[in-house]
């Protein structure tokens, strides 16, 4: 207990240690600039509240001037000499996205990632991730100078994702999907847009671990296991939406037959017997044309009875019906 | 400029936040008697047709520099009313109830001024508050100190309003049926069998052939019968709302001692509660099955902490994640329908708990070159205590279990590197992914009977190998199996910049993935070792009028399919049986090269002999008992999981952007998608999935802005199966082996008899597809009226297809040729008729929303807002059909329809700004 202890105060004095070096100094890799607000002058001169809503940026996290790591516009947008003596000449880093001058991807990222990368909120994984990759930039997402981000809020973020992820909105529309468009999930959720250490952007290690974050239910270990649901929930779940609820790739028995032929999953499961359709005779017992559905073929069908499909954790559950 | 004020900032800003807090709780109160909606679209500004933002984003253009600088407070109350209800449309928003509603949301921004030394702020937002899914996040937080923030949401989730059921105890884990309940049965078939078609007056009245194959009518004692079960569990069938919904609090703290370390951390906590649907069996022989009103009463703990330690090149991260699921209910049990004294018990989804620590450590060679390294353990671990086998009934766990609890443990790893450099005009990326999912939960022999089926036979491994002696034939032996993979993952990319904003990538890359059981006694991956190699190819123009991206693809996986797979659950097929044979199932499969499916081909003229009999009669598959499984377990050759399976995948992306004037622009994007499953000959064969976007926008001035785009989705699943029979030398019942057969493959039936395992009448293919439509167009009109009137509006359709095809057959027989003594049949009257398998009826849903929107600018600090909201859904769907009174034997009828509705939505508002 005592060396416990002791491990932890001495883990605490390491930290405090390493910590106490310039203390609330400039950022390391911050742009050397005038960050005062007597340095932002040169630009709020001219670039002032009847320019748009440039002066917003003070309400934002880069315009709390007590915090000694908030940048100036120098900071963001270069020294710009140039523009200064001839304001028809465009500043070193543009990001005005419809702009002639507009810089290079990896330009208007290096600017924030001069703060972002390891000193404030790093974005580790950014380098080489998707969407650095596929030249997207911070500031494709984020406005820097709205305290009102699109992006920072759950119900208005899917609108900057879908500015790229266009098949991806119009799934959000289909019969079954999850509460992005009412703001009770967000892309983030899942995603996490700046490169994680999972597939596809994921928050967490796998897509399975990303799922469980809010299906905490799923994640067993049961004791019988339904394989392709311990792999990957995508196997049988299309999470962006569906015609076929819930979220389903397909609908079973069809999904299910795509990995079951023994047994009864082997039979031929089809509209002839549901109303209107071709009729077989029911094991000639009941009058042709009043038939029965297959069990397989209608509500829930597999899942009617092999409803604990996620894994069960009866004894006697080896086939997911208890 | 703001007011300098008091650096003391946390004092006083809380002061401010104590007022601020007790006019929000006021608020709060007197929202709360309203339904609020923020989730309803209140003017939309946004760009992309079908998405929705909050109110007030519409302001008049703030001009002054205080105005700009100056955080602002908003608050926005109002009264709407809905048209009718509608859970479908209610599902996630709360409006599923016809009637007035109130509008109530809030944005509260405060704290110290910016060019102040002190840095407090604070953000209290709130939406939703009167509704079930209300929402509040309260941030406040000193910059570079320390940040929190509070959440409280709720999240709910609308399933069904047409659901029935009989049962008593909804809500509970205890669901029985009421005393005057009577068994459903059709008497003029039998008198003890359930037949839910009794419930319904014409089904249930039914004509049912005699023993000579006459179609018989009921007789009247017979009708009396049906009109008391009608009279008696009818009336018992009461309307009950499934609905889901989640309560969640979240604190999130980020502590910053120093500008080295950051020390985020958080904790939530959730409670689902509600009721869902679930299907439960109570027999193996007839399926007979119930959908029950199933409890939800689940908590969930999450929390989560790190240290970082950040310096110029270096950055370091320890973290950790825990989650801690708990349910509330064990099991639940319900009472059999045939009859009300058996009552089986269902084990619920059982607590389980998750621990992680991440080391996160990159370090910056240079300006441009880095090497990010990742190590994660987790350990999940679940240990709820089985289900009392005293109280499951039938025997179904008569022999006892071999442990109180599963004790399950899974480790998790992973360990990656990715290095980064770029030189010139090459930007380099290599990666290394190790993955690991190690389930080292106890592997043990559980011994069960089916759905409580009661024991029947006798067992030819009773006695034998350790088990008991009173096995039955239909007595299940099984191990479970602890899942587990290991991936390796490595990839290589090489980025050219042909100029500024022109690049060209070519990447590669390579995976393994191993699977394995833990303390399995043979291999029970399907695919024990699969690899794939992928190679990617993209061409990109970031810059100019036109932008573009094209992405190609290519990746092939290739592993070994092990078709014994299946018996890594029967450990009894390593055993040999009691009853002449000397070899054990899996010795005469590896003895033979076959499979658990049998010789494919060929009658023996006489029953197999020895060994061989495994197979016998008539080379069927192998006979349950012999590996004690109630069920057929084999595998059919051909067959492929298609998520291990052999496949050759192809990918092309293309997307661009065209601003063609200052006014105008295009957008498109097109997506395709082709996985083939080469070694797939049954089992899912080939899916493709290809969808495309365009996307037109046109700025006729700031004042006026439209978008429209169109979406189309094709995807296509295309699987093939076989409805294998048994082979068969029987003579038809009452008639002779060579009677006439219908369908294209066999003349007769002793000729189909004789080759059932490879009747190609039986083969069958599905093919689906689904087809979706999808348009949205937004209109936006500013500063009418004097600068005053805003007018918005959205219209979204998506018209979805799922269209369920099906080519096979299936044999049927003659009812007439069933009759003993057979009546006589003219001649060629098939005795068994071939039943061409039929399409399913298309799943539809047509979804349309319109919505015209107005904000009428009163003064510089009061907006007037109004929308109107129509929004239709037409549905249809298959998968309701057999839910209705008179179309089921054996499962009970819900009721439940397509979720249709036709509502109308209208709000008046008014945002006070301050």
């Amino acid at each position: 207990m005592t060396r416990r202890l002791l491990s932890l105060l001495f883990a605490f004095g390491l930290m405090m240690t390493l910590g106490s070096s310039g203390v609330h100094a400039a950022v390391p890799g911050m742009a050397e600039a005038d960050r005062s607000l007597e340095g932002d002058k040169k630009c709020t001169l001219c670039h002032n509240e009847a320019s748009g809503h440039v002066l917003s940026i003070y309400q934002t996290k880069h315009g709390v001037k007590g915090d000694p790591r908030t940048p100036g516009c120098q900071s963001c947008h270069g020294e710009s000499t140039l523009h200064q003596a001839n304001p028809a000449k465009s500043p070193e880093v543009v990001f005005g996205a419809k702009s002639k001058h507009l810089s290079s991807a990896e330009a208007r990222s290096e600017t924030c990632l001069s703060c972002h990368e390891s000193s404030v909120l790093p974005r580790t994984h950014w380098s080489g991730s998707q969407h650095e990759s596929h030249g997207v930039t911070c500031t494709d997402c984020h406005e820097v100078h709205n305290p009102n981000q699109k992006v920072l809020n759950k119900l208005t973020q899917p609108e900057v994702c879908f500015q790229c992820h266009q098949n991806e909105r119009a799934q959000f529309h289909r019969f079954s999907r999850h509460p992005i468009l009412e703001g009770k999930v967000s892309c983030s959720d899942c995603h996490n847009p700046h490169g994680s250490t999972g597939p596809r952007l994921m928050v967490k290690n796998t897509i399975t671990e990303t799922c469980y974050t809010c299906h905490a239910e799923k994640r067993g270990p049961f004791l019988w296991e339904h394989a392709p649901v311990v792999e990957d929930c995508t196997n049988c779940h299309s999470p962006h939406g569906s015609n076929v609820t819930p979220l389903l790739k397909t609908r079973a028995p069809m999904l299910c037959q795509s990995c079951h032929t023994s047994d009864h999953a082997k039979g031929l499961y089809s509209a002839a017997n549901l109303p209107n359709g071709n009729v077989t005779t029911g094991n000639g017992t009941i009058p042709i044309g009043s038939q029965s559905p297959a069990d397989q073929a209608n509500g829930k069908t597999c899942l009617q009875c092999h409803s604990l499909i996620h894994g069960s954790n009866h004894p006697a559950g080896a086939k997911y019906e208890r | 400029m703001m007011n300098k004020r008091s650096a003391c900032g946390f004092g006083a800003g809380s002061m401010r936040v104590l007022v601020g807090a007790s006019i929000t709780a006021g608020l709060l109160v007197v929202l709360s008697t309203f339904a609020a909606a923020q989730t309803i679209p209140q003017n939309t500004t946004g760009r992309n047709p079908g998405t929705q933002v909050p109110p007030g984003a519409a302001d008049p253009e703030a001009t002054t520099a205080a105005s700009q600088t100056t955080p602002e407070k908003r608050i926005q109350m109002g009264v709407g009313g809905v048209s009718a209800g509608s859970f479908k449309f209610g599902e996630y928003n709360g409006l599923e109830n016809s009637g007035p509603f109130g509008i109530g949301n809030l944005d509260f921004r405060g704290g110290a001024p910016y060019d102040s030394k002190d840095t407090w702020r604070w953000r209290l937002q709130g939406s939703n508050l009167g509704l079930a899914n209300r929402n509040l996040i309260l941030d406040f937080g000193k910059q570079s100190k320390f940040q929190i923030r509070l959440v409280y949401n709720e999240i709910l989730a609308n399933t069904s309003d047409s659901f029935h059921s009989p049962y008593l105890g909804i809500g509970t884990d205890n669901l029985t049926l009421p005393t005057n309940w009577i068994e459903p049965t059709v008497p003029q078939k039998t008198t003890t069998a359930l037949n839910l078609r009794s419930l319904d007056p014409v089904a249930g009245a039914g004509s049912v052939y005699s023993n000579k194959g006459v179609p018989t009518p009921p007789t009247a004692a017979q009708l009396a019968t049906l009109a008391a079960i009608q009279a008696a569990d009818v009336p018992d069938f009461q309307n009950v709302h499934l609905s889901l919904k989640r309560t969640r609090g979240e604190a999130q703290l980020l502590f910053s001692p120093s500008e080295r370390i950051d020390i985020p951390a958080s904790y939530s906590y959730e409670h689902k509660d509600g009721l869902k649907a679930v299907g439960a069996v109570t027999s193996q022989v007839t399926q007979n099955s119930a959908l029950l009103p199933y409890k939800v009463d689940w908590d969930t703990n999450q929390a989560s902490a790190a240290l970082n330690y950040k310096r110029k090149k270096l950055f370091v991260s320890v973290a950790y994640y825990g989650s801690f699921f708990h349910n509330n209910t064990d099991t639940i049990t319900w009472a059999d329908p045939a009859n009300p004294a058996f009552t089986p018990i269902l084990a619920e989804e059982p607590s389980n708990q998750f621990n992680q620590v991440t080391l996160t450590a990159s370090y910056k060679f240079s300006k441009t070159a880095k090497l990010v390294v990742v190590g994660s353990g987790g350990r999940g671990t679940q240990n709820q205590a089985f289900v009392n086998p005293a109280l499951v009934g039938n025997g179904q766990l008569a022999f006892g279990l071999p442990r109180p609890s599963l004790g399950g443990v899974v480790l998790t790893g992973l360990a990656s590197a990715k290095f980064t450099a770029k030189h010139k005009k090459w930007e380099l990326i290599g990666d290394f992914r190790f993955d690991d999912r190690d389930n080292q939960s106890p592997v043990s022999i559980y011994l069960f009977q089916d759905d409580s089926e009661p024991k029947s036979g006798t067992s030819p491994f009773a006695g034998l190998y350790g088990l008991p002696s009173g096995l039955g034939s239909n007595t299940d032996i099984y191990n479970n199996r602890s899942l587990s993979k290991a991936s390796y993952k490595a990839n290589a990319q090489a980025e050219y910049a042909m100029s500024r904003s022109q690049h060209f990538t070519a990447a590669y890359g390579w995976e393994r993935i191993d699977r394995h059981c833990s303390y399995s006694w043979i291999t029970c991956a399907d695919a024990p070792v699969v690899n794939e190699n992928t190679a990617r190819a993209e061409y990109r123009k970031s810059r100019g009028a036109l932008t573009a991206r094209l992405n190609y693809a290519y990746s092939a996986r290739r592993g070994d399919y092990n078709e014994d797979a299946f018996l890594a659950e029967v450990p009894m097929a390593n055993h040999v049986p009691a009853g002449g044979a000397t070899t054990s199932l899996l010795g005469y499969l590896q003895e033979t090269r076959l499979t658990g499916f049998g010789p494919v081909a060929g009658l023996p003229s006489a029953p197999l002999t020895g060994d061989a009999a495994i197979y016998s009669p008539n080379n069927n598959t192998v006979p349950n008992a012999l590996y004690g499984s109630r069920n057929i377990l084999n595998e059919i050759p051909g067959f492929r999981r298609y998520f291990v399976a052999d496949r050759d995948r192809n990918h092309a992306h293309a997307e661009f952007d065209w601003n063609a004037k200052d006014k105008f622009s295009l957008q498109g994007t097109g997506e395709f998608d082709d996985d083939n499953y080469p070694s797939t000959k049954l089992g899912l064969k080939r899916r493709t999935w290809w969808a495309t976007t365009l996307d037109a926008s046109y700025t006729a001035s700031e004042d006026l802005v439209a978008d429209l785009f169109y979406t189309y989705d094709n995807q296509r699943h295309f699987s093939a199966g076989d409805a294998y029979g048994t082979n068969s030398t029987v003579t038809f019942q009452g008639q002779a082996g060579d009677t006439v057969l219908g369908g294209p493959c066999f003349t007769t039936v002793a000729a189909r008899n004789v080759s059932a395992k490879i009747d190609p009448c039986l083969n069958f293919v599905h093919n689906d597809r689904d087809k979706i439509d999808t348009v949205g167009f937004t209109l936006r009109r500013k500063n009418l009226a004097a600068k005053k009137l805003e007018l918005a509006s959205e219209v979204m359709y998506t018209r979805a297809r799922t269209r369920n095809a099906v080519v096979g057959g299936s044999y049927v027989n003659n009812p007439l040729a069933l009759a003993a003594p057979a009546p006589p049949l003219p001649s060629g009257t098939p005795a068994v008729f071939y039943i061409s398998a039929a399409d399913y009826p298309l799943v539809r849903n047509d979804q349309i929303s319109v919505v015209p929107s107005a904000t009428y600018a009163i003064s510089k600090s009061a907006r007037l807002q109004g929308f109107y909201w129509y929004q239709r859904l037409m549905s249809s769907d298959w998968r309701y059909q057999g839910l209705q009174y008179g179309t089921k034997t054996n499962f009970l009828p819900t009721s439940e329809q397509a979720p249709s509705y036709k509502v109308n939505v209208a709000g008046l508002s008014l945002t006070w700004v301050f």
